[in-house]
Protein backbone atom coordinates (compact mmCIF):
# COMPACT_ATOMS: atom_id res chain seq x y z
CA UNK A 1 0.00 0.00 0.00
CA UNK A 2 0.96 3.62 -0.40
CA UNK A 3 3.71 5.14 1.70
CA UNK A 4 3.33 8.64 0.39
CA UNK A 5 0.58 10.72 -1.20
CA UNK A 6 2.04 13.44 -3.36
CA UNK A 7 -0.66 16.01 -4.05
CA UNK A 8 0.29 18.32 -6.93
CA UNK A 9 3.89 17.48 -6.09
CA UNK A 10 6.30 19.70 -7.99
CA UNK A 11 8.97 17.12 -8.71
CA UNK A 12 10.24 18.57 -11.96
CA UNK A 13 12.13 21.81 -12.33
CA UNK A 14 11.48 23.38 -15.70
CA UNK A 15 13.32 26.33 -17.16
CA UNK A 16 11.18 29.07 -18.73
CA UNK A 17 7.98 27.51 -17.45
CA UNK A 18 5.35 29.50 -19.31
CA UNK A 19 3.31 26.30 -19.56
CA UNK A 20 2.09 26.84 -15.98
CA UNK A 21 -0.67 28.98 -17.45
CA UNK A 22 -1.68 26.47 -20.12
CA UNK A 23 -4.26 24.57 -18.04
CA UNK A 24 -5.79 27.92 -17.14
CA UNK A 25 -5.84 28.98 -20.77
CA UNK A 26 -7.34 25.70 -21.95
CA UNK A 27 -9.81 24.99 -19.16
CA UNK A 28 -10.75 28.46 -17.95
CA UNK A 29 -14.01 30.09 -19.02
CA UNK A 30 -13.40 30.92 -22.71
CA UNK A 31 -14.48 34.56 -22.75
CA UNK A 32 -12.59 35.32 -19.55
CA UNK A 33 -9.47 33.74 -21.03
CA UNK A 34 -9.72 35.47 -24.40
CA UNK A 35 -10.36 38.87 -22.80
CA UNK A 36 -7.43 38.30 -20.48
CA UNK A 37 -5.17 37.26 -23.36
CA UNK A 38 -6.04 40.22 -25.54
CA UNK A 39 -5.78 42.87 -22.85
CA UNK A 40 -2.57 41.30 -21.53
CA UNK A 41 -1.17 41.28 -25.07
CA UNK A 42 -2.13 44.92 -25.39
CA UNK A 43 -0.22 45.65 -22.18
CA UNK A 44 2.84 43.77 -23.42
CA UNK A 45 2.72 45.66 -26.71
CA UNK A 46 2.75 48.89 -24.73
CA UNK A 47 5.27 47.99 -22.02
CA UNK A 48 7.69 45.99 -24.18
CA UNK A 49 6.90 47.06 -27.76
CA UNK A 50 6.22 50.77 -27.52
CA UNK A 51 8.12 51.14 -24.27
CA UNK A 52 7.88 54.91 -23.94
CA UNK A 53 7.42 56.79 -20.68
CA UNK A 54 4.21 58.54 -21.58
CA UNK A 55 2.28 55.49 -22.80
CA UNK A 56 3.51 53.34 -19.94
CA UNK A 57 2.42 56.00 -17.49
CA UNK A 58 -0.97 56.21 -19.18
CA UNK A 59 -1.40 52.44 -18.88
CA UNK A 60 -0.40 52.30 -15.23
CA UNK A 61 -2.54 55.32 -14.45
CA UNK A 62 -5.57 53.70 -16.06
CA UNK A 63 -5.21 50.74 -13.71
CA UNK A 64 -4.89 53.03 -10.72
CA UNK A 65 -1.22 52.17 -10.33
CA UNK A 66 0.56 55.35 -11.48
CA UNK A 67 3.10 55.14 -8.70
CA UNK A 68 4.23 51.57 -9.21
CA UNK A 69 7.66 52.35 -10.54
CA UNK A 70 8.72 49.06 -12.10
CA UNK A 71 6.90 47.42 -14.99
CA UNK A 72 7.30 43.92 -13.58
CA UNK A 73 5.66 44.91 -10.29
CA UNK A 74 2.80 46.44 -12.27
CA UNK A 75 2.47 43.22 -14.29
CA UNK A 76 2.15 41.14 -11.14
CA UNK A 77 -0.61 43.29 -9.70
CA UNK A 78 -2.76 43.30 -12.83
CA UNK A 79 -2.36 39.51 -13.00
CA UNK A 80 -3.79 38.98 -9.51
CA UNK A 81 -7.10 37.78 -10.94
CA UNK A 82 -5.87 35.07 -13.30
CA UNK A 83 -3.36 33.89 -10.69
CA UNK A 84 -6.28 33.07 -8.41
CA UNK A 85 -6.71 29.80 -10.31
CA UNK A 86 -4.34 27.97 -8.00
CA UNK A 87 -6.37 28.96 -4.95
CA UNK A 88 -9.55 27.27 -6.08
CA UNK A 89 -10.79 24.54 -3.72
CA UNK A 90 -13.93 22.41 -3.54
CA UNK A 91 -14.25 23.35 0.12
CA UNK A 92 -15.90 26.80 0.32
CA UNK A 93 -14.12 27.53 3.58
CA UNK A 94 -10.76 27.08 1.95
CA UNK A 95 -11.60 28.24 -1.59
CA UNK A 96 -10.09 31.45 -2.96
CA UNK A 97 -12.91 32.97 -5.06
CA UNK A 98 -10.76 35.64 -6.69
CA UNK A 99 -10.44 33.90 -10.06
CA UNK A 100 -14.19 33.45 -10.41
CA UNK A 101 -14.86 36.99 -9.26
CA UNK A 102 -12.27 38.34 -11.69
CA UNK A 103 -13.74 36.33 -14.57
CA UNK A 104 -17.27 37.34 -13.69
CA UNK A 105 -16.19 40.95 -13.73
CA UNK A 106 -14.30 40.97 -17.02
CA UNK A 107 -16.99 39.10 -18.91
CA UNK A 108 -19.92 41.20 -17.72
CA UNK A 109 -21.60 43.02 -20.58
CA UNK A 110 -22.07 46.29 -18.76
CA UNK A 111 -19.86 48.55 -16.73
CA UNK A 112 -20.00 47.42 -13.11
CA UNK A 113 -18.10 50.27 -11.41
CA UNK A 114 -19.59 53.70 -12.22
CA UNK A 115 -16.34 55.44 -11.27
CA UNK A 116 -14.57 53.76 -14.16
CA UNK A 117 -16.79 55.23 -16.85
CA UNK A 118 -14.68 58.36 -17.06
CA UNK A 119 -11.72 56.19 -18.04
CA UNK A 120 -13.41 55.13 -21.27
CA UNK A 121 -11.43 57.44 -23.61
CA UNK A 122 -8.15 56.46 -21.96
CA UNK A 123 -8.92 52.76 -22.14
CA UNK A 124 -9.90 53.03 -25.79
CA UNK A 125 -6.75 55.00 -26.56
CA UNK A 126 -4.64 52.31 -24.89
CA UNK A 127 -6.42 49.51 -26.71
CA UNK A 128 -5.72 51.23 -30.01
CA UNK A 129 -2.10 51.94 -29.19
CA UNK A 130 -1.68 48.35 -28.03
CA UNK A 131 -2.83 46.95 -31.37
CA UNK A 132 -6.51 46.22 -30.65
CA UNK A 133 -8.17 49.01 -32.60
CA UNK A 134 -10.41 46.53 -34.40
CA UNK A 135 -11.72 45.18 -31.08
CA UNK A 136 -12.10 48.38 -29.12
CA UNK A 137 -15.85 48.00 -28.80
CA UNK A 138 -15.65 44.47 -27.49
CA UNK A 139 -12.78 45.07 -25.07
CA UNK A 140 -13.65 48.43 -23.51
CA UNK A 141 -16.14 47.18 -20.93
CA UNK A 142 -14.00 44.17 -19.95
CA UNK A 143 -11.00 46.41 -19.43
CA UNK A 144 -12.98 48.95 -17.42
CA UNK A 145 -14.34 46.16 -15.24
CA UNK A 146 -10.83 44.72 -14.81
CA UNK A 147 -9.72 48.13 -13.59
CA UNK A 148 -12.72 48.47 -11.28
CA UNK A 149 -12.34 44.96 -9.88
CA UNK A 150 -8.62 45.44 -9.27
CA UNK A 151 -9.27 48.73 -7.47
CA UNK A 152 -11.48 47.15 -4.85
CA UNK A 153 -9.46 43.92 -4.71
CA UNK A 154 -6.00 45.39 -4.27
CA UNK A 155 -5.36 48.99 -5.24
CA UNK A 156 -7.69 50.83 -2.89
CA UNK A 157 -6.47 48.83 0.07
CA UNK A 158 -2.94 50.15 -0.25
CA UNK A 159 -2.03 52.53 2.53
CA UNK A 160 1.32 54.19 2.06
CA UNK A 161 3.09 54.51 -1.25
CA UNK A 162 2.21 52.12 -4.07
CA UNK A 163 5.78 50.91 -4.21
CA UNK A 164 5.64 50.09 -0.50
CA UNK A 165 2.58 47.94 -1.21
CA UNK A 166 3.48 46.34 -4.51
CA UNK A 167 7.15 46.65 -5.27
CA UNK A 168 9.66 43.85 -4.93
CA UNK A 169 12.70 45.98 -5.73
CA UNK A 170 13.39 47.25 -2.24
CA UNK A 171 16.80 45.80 -1.49
CA UNK A 172 16.81 47.36 1.98
CA UNK A 173 13.66 45.45 2.87
CA UNK A 174 15.09 42.15 1.65
CA UNK A 175 18.28 42.67 3.60
CA UNK A 176 16.45 42.36 6.93
CA UNK A 177 17.27 39.02 8.46
CA UNK A 178 16.31 38.97 12.13
CA UNK A 179 14.25 36.04 13.36
CA UNK A 180 10.96 37.85 12.82
CA UNK A 181 11.56 37.93 9.04
CA UNK A 182 9.97 34.55 8.54
CA UNK A 183 9.12 35.37 4.92
CA UNK A 184 12.80 34.72 4.10
CA UNK A 185 12.74 30.94 4.19
CA UNK A 186 10.66 30.30 1.07
CA UNK A 187 12.32 32.88 -1.23
CA UNK A 188 15.64 31.43 -0.07
CA UNK A 189 14.49 27.96 -1.10
CA UNK A 190 13.02 28.99 -4.43
CA UNK A 191 15.90 31.25 -5.32
CA UNK A 192 18.67 28.88 -4.39
CA UNK A 193 16.97 25.71 -5.58
CA UNK A 194 15.21 27.00 -8.70
CA UNK A 195 11.68 26.06 -7.84
CA UNK A 196 8.39 27.69 -8.63
CA UNK A 197 9.13 30.20 -11.36
CA UNK A 198 6.50 30.58 -14.02
CA UNK A 199 6.43 33.06 -16.84
CA UNK A 200 3.69 34.09 -19.20
CA UNK A 201 5.60 33.47 -22.39
CA UNK A 202 9.15 33.34 -23.53
CA UNK A 203 9.21 36.95 -24.48
CA UNK A 204 7.10 38.40 -21.74
CA UNK A 205 7.61 39.56 -18.23
CA UNK A 206 8.27 36.78 -15.78
CA UNK A 207 5.87 36.52 -12.90
CA UNK A 208 5.92 34.52 -9.77
CA UNK A 209 2.69 33.71 -7.99
CA UNK A 210 4.11 34.65 -4.65
CA UNK A 211 4.82 38.12 -5.91
CA UNK A 212 8.55 37.90 -6.44
CA UNK A 213 8.77 38.74 -10.11
CA UNK A 214 11.80 39.15 -12.26
CA UNK A 215 12.51 40.90 -15.47
CA UNK A 216 12.46 38.97 -18.69
CA UNK A 217 14.40 35.73 -18.59
CA UNK A 218 16.97 35.25 -21.24
CA UNK A 219 17.20 31.61 -22.10
CA UNK A 220 20.63 30.38 -21.04
CA UNK A 221 23.07 29.03 -23.57
CA UNK A 222 23.49 25.28 -23.77
CA UNK A 223 20.98 22.52 -23.19
CA UNK A 224 18.30 23.08 -20.60
CA UNK A 225 15.46 20.96 -19.34
CA UNK A 226 13.41 22.26 -22.29
CA UNK A 227 15.69 20.32 -24.62
CA UNK A 228 15.01 17.06 -22.85
CA UNK A 229 12.01 15.03 -23.95
CA UNK A 230 9.27 15.94 -21.54
CA UNK A 231 8.43 13.16 -19.15
CA UNK A 232 5.51 13.06 -16.82
CA UNK A 233 6.87 13.39 -13.28
CA UNK A 234 5.45 9.98 -12.32
CA UNK A 235 7.35 8.37 -15.19
CA UNK A 236 10.52 10.07 -14.09
CA UNK A 237 10.10 8.75 -10.57
CA UNK A 238 9.33 5.27 -11.84
CA UNK A 239 12.48 5.25 -13.95
CA UNK A 240 14.39 6.40 -10.92
CA UNK A 241 12.86 3.63 -8.86
CA UNK A 242 13.99 0.93 -11.24
CA UNK A 243 17.43 2.45 -11.33
CA UNK A 244 17.58 2.49 -7.56
CA UNK A 245 16.05 -0.95 -7.09
CA UNK A 246 19.35 -2.71 -6.67
CA UNK A 247 20.96 -0.18 -4.36
CA UNK A 248 21.95 -1.17 -0.86
CA UNK A 249 20.32 0.86 1.86
CA UNK A 250 23.55 2.19 3.29
CA UNK A 251 24.11 5.83 4.11
CA UNK A 252 26.72 6.22 1.36
CA UNK A 253 24.29 4.84 -1.20
CA UNK A 254 21.60 7.10 0.13
CA UNK A 255 23.71 10.13 -0.66
CA UNK A 256 24.08 8.81 -4.18
CA UNK A 257 20.33 8.45 -4.43
CA UNK A 258 19.90 12.04 -3.38
CA UNK A 259 22.31 13.16 -6.06
CA UNK A 260 20.51 11.09 -8.68
CA UNK A 261 17.17 12.62 -7.92
CA UNK A 262 18.64 16.05 -8.28
CA UNK A 263 20.10 14.97 -11.62
CA UNK A 264 16.62 14.46 -12.95
CA UNK A 265 16.49 18.19 -12.57
CA UNK A 266 19.18 20.45 -13.97
CA UNK A 267 21.95 20.16 -11.38
CA UNK A 268 21.47 22.82 -8.71
CA UNK A 269 25.09 23.93 -8.73
CA UNK A 270 25.04 24.37 -12.52
CA UNK A 271 21.75 26.20 -12.35
CA UNK A 272 23.16 28.55 -9.75
CA UNK A 273 26.13 29.34 -11.97
CA UNK A 274 23.89 30.01 -14.96
CA UNK A 275 21.49 31.89 -12.77
CA UNK A 276 24.21 34.20 -11.52
CA UNK A 277 24.70 35.53 -15.01
CA UNK A 278 21.03 36.44 -15.04
CA UNK A 279 21.13 37.80 -11.53
CA UNK A 280 21.18 41.35 -12.75
CA UNK A 281 17.73 40.84 -14.23
CA UNK A 282 16.28 39.10 -11.17
CA UNK A 283 16.06 42.10 -8.91
CA UNK A 284 14.10 40.79 -5.90
CA UNK A 285 15.90 37.45 -6.05
CA UNK A 286 19.24 39.20 -6.34
CA UNK A 287 19.32 39.56 -2.58
CA UNK A 288 19.18 35.79 -2.29
CA UNK A 289 20.92 34.36 -5.33
CA UNK A 290 24.21 36.09 -4.83
CA UNK A 291 24.23 34.86 -1.23
CA UNK A 292 23.08 31.29 -1.80
CA UNK A 293 25.30 29.38 0.51
CA UNK A 294 27.84 27.27 -1.35
CA UNK B 1 0.70 7.14 11.48
CA UNK B 2 -0.40 9.59 8.84
CA UNK B 3 1.92 12.55 8.65
CA UNK B 4 0.94 15.69 6.74
CA UNK B 5 4.09 17.57 5.78
CA UNK B 6 3.23 21.21 6.18
CA UNK B 7 5.83 22.42 3.68
CA UNK B 8 6.59 26.08 3.20
CA UNK B 9 4.38 27.51 5.90
CA UNK B 10 3.77 27.33 9.62
CA UNK B 11 2.20 24.07 10.75
CA UNK B 12 -0.58 26.14 12.30
CA UNK B 13 -1.91 26.82 8.80
CA UNK B 14 -2.35 23.10 8.20
CA UNK B 15 -4.07 22.21 11.49
CA UNK B 16 -7.49 22.49 9.83
CA UNK B 17 -6.65 19.29 7.93
CA UNK B 18 -6.87 17.35 11.18
CA UNK B 19 -10.60 18.09 11.01
CA UNK B 20 -11.22 17.55 7.30
CA UNK B 21 -9.56 16.38 4.12
CA UNK B 22 -7.36 13.39 3.46
CA UNK B 23 -5.39 13.54 6.70
CA UNK B 24 -8.57 13.34 8.74
CA UNK B 25 -10.16 10.73 6.47
CA UNK B 26 -7.14 8.43 6.52
CA UNK B 27 -6.67 8.70 10.27
CA UNK B 28 -10.28 7.78 10.87
CA UNK B 29 -10.26 4.99 8.29
CA UNK B 30 -7.12 3.38 9.69
CA UNK B 31 -7.81 4.10 13.39
CA UNK B 32 -4.50 5.85 13.10
CA UNK B 33 -2.84 8.98 14.39
CA UNK B 34 -2.80 12.12 12.25
CA UNK B 35 0.17 14.43 12.58
CA UNK B 36 0.89 17.84 11.09
CA UNK B 37 4.65 18.08 10.86
CA UNK B 38 6.39 21.40 10.43
CA UNK B 39 9.34 21.92 8.08
CA UNK B 40 12.58 23.40 9.39
CA UNK B 41 12.76 27.21 9.12
CA UNK B 42 8.98 27.61 9.14
CA UNK B 43 6.57 28.32 11.99
CA UNK B 44 8.45 27.88 15.24
CA UNK B 45 10.92 25.33 13.85
CA UNK B 46 13.77 27.81 13.67
CA UNK B 47 17.13 26.12 14.28
CA UNK B 48 19.13 29.35 14.21
CA UNK B 49 18.84 32.63 16.13
CA UNK B 50 18.24 34.66 12.98
CA UNK B 51 17.64 34.20 9.27
CA UNK B 52 20.83 35.60 7.83
CA UNK B 53 22.01 33.95 4.66
CA UNK B 54 24.78 32.23 6.56
CA UNK B 55 22.27 30.84 9.04
CA UNK B 56 20.01 29.72 6.22
CA UNK B 57 22.72 27.34 5.02
CA UNK B 58 20.95 24.47 6.78
CA UNK B 59 17.75 25.12 4.83
CA UNK B 60 17.98 22.48 2.17
CA UNK B 61 15.42 19.95 1.06
CA UNK B 62 17.63 16.98 1.84
CA UNK B 63 18.22 18.26 5.38
CA UNK B 64 14.47 18.70 5.84
CA UNK B 65 13.83 15.21 4.47
CA UNK B 66 16.28 13.84 7.02
CA UNK B 67 14.36 15.72 9.77
CA UNK B 68 11.13 14.00 8.86
CA UNK B 69 12.80 10.59 8.66
CA UNK B 70 14.35 11.19 12.08
CA UNK B 71 10.93 12.11 13.45
CA UNK B 72 9.42 8.87 12.17
CA UNK B 73 12.21 6.81 13.66
CA UNK B 74 12.27 8.51 17.07
CA UNK B 75 8.97 10.12 18.03
CA UNK B 76 7.40 9.46 21.42
CA UNK B 77 3.94 10.90 22.01
CA UNK B 78 2.94 12.22 25.40
CA UNK B 79 0.48 9.81 26.97
CA UNK B 80 1.43 7.04 24.53
CA UNK B 81 4.92 6.33 25.84
CA UNK B 82 4.08 2.66 26.21
CA UNK B 83 3.53 2.28 22.48
CA UNK B 84 6.24 2.01 19.86
CA UNK B 85 4.97 4.45 17.26
CA UNK B 86 8.21 4.70 15.32
CA UNK B 87 9.00 3.46 11.84
CA UNK B 88 9.48 0.82 10.64
CA UNK B 89 7.63 -0.80 13.55
CA UNK B 90 4.54 1.28 12.90
CA UNK B 91 3.27 1.96 9.39
CA UNK B 92 3.92 5.49 8.18
CA UNK B 93 2.05 7.23 5.41
CA UNK B 94 3.18 10.70 4.51
CA UNK B 95 1.14 13.25 2.60
CA UNK B 96 1.60 16.77 1.29
CA UNK B 97 0.62 19.30 -1.39
CA UNK B 98 2.69 21.37 -3.85
CA UNK B 99 6.24 21.70 -2.47
CA UNK B 100 5.22 19.30 0.32
CA UNK B 101 3.88 17.01 -2.42
CA UNK B 102 7.26 16.87 -4.08
CA UNK B 103 8.77 16.52 -0.61
CA UNK B 104 6.80 13.37 0.23
CA UNK B 105 7.61 11.87 -3.18
CA UNK B 106 11.28 12.36 -2.36
CA UNK B 107 10.73 10.90 1.13
CA UNK B 108 9.21 7.76 -0.35
CA UNK B 109 12.08 7.40 -2.78
CA UNK B 110 14.89 8.14 -0.35
CA UNK B 111 13.53 6.53 2.81
CA UNK B 112 11.38 3.63 1.55
CA UNK B 113 12.04 1.56 4.66
CA UNK B 114 10.56 4.30 6.86
CA UNK B 115 7.62 5.53 4.78
CA UNK B 116 6.46 2.16 3.63
CA UNK B 117 2.75 2.62 4.12
CA UNK B 118 0.65 -0.14 5.48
Amino acid sequence: MIGAISSSGVVEAIWDYWNYYEPIRVYGKPTCISNTQKITNMMDNILIGINDTATTAELKGAFGLPNVTYDDDFAVVVAYGIMGWQGKNWDPEVNDPSLDLYCGNITANKIIYPDTKSLTPTVQHLLKKGGYESEVDALTTPMLNWIGWLAQYAVDGCKGTQDSCFSTHNATYYAQDDISQDWRSWPYQVSCFDLHWQDLSKSNIVLHPMGFPSNRFRRPKGPTSLDLPHQHPRIQLHNLQSRLQHQHASRRRRHQQIRRIWHLLPAPSNRRRRARSLASSLSPCLAFRQYCYE
Amino acid sequence: MIVLQSGETSGVNRLVYLQKGLLHELAVATHGIGVVLEHRYYGTSMPTPDLSTENLRFLTTDQALADEAYFAKNVVFAGLEDKNLTAPNTAYITYGGSYAGAFVAFLRKLYPDIFWGK
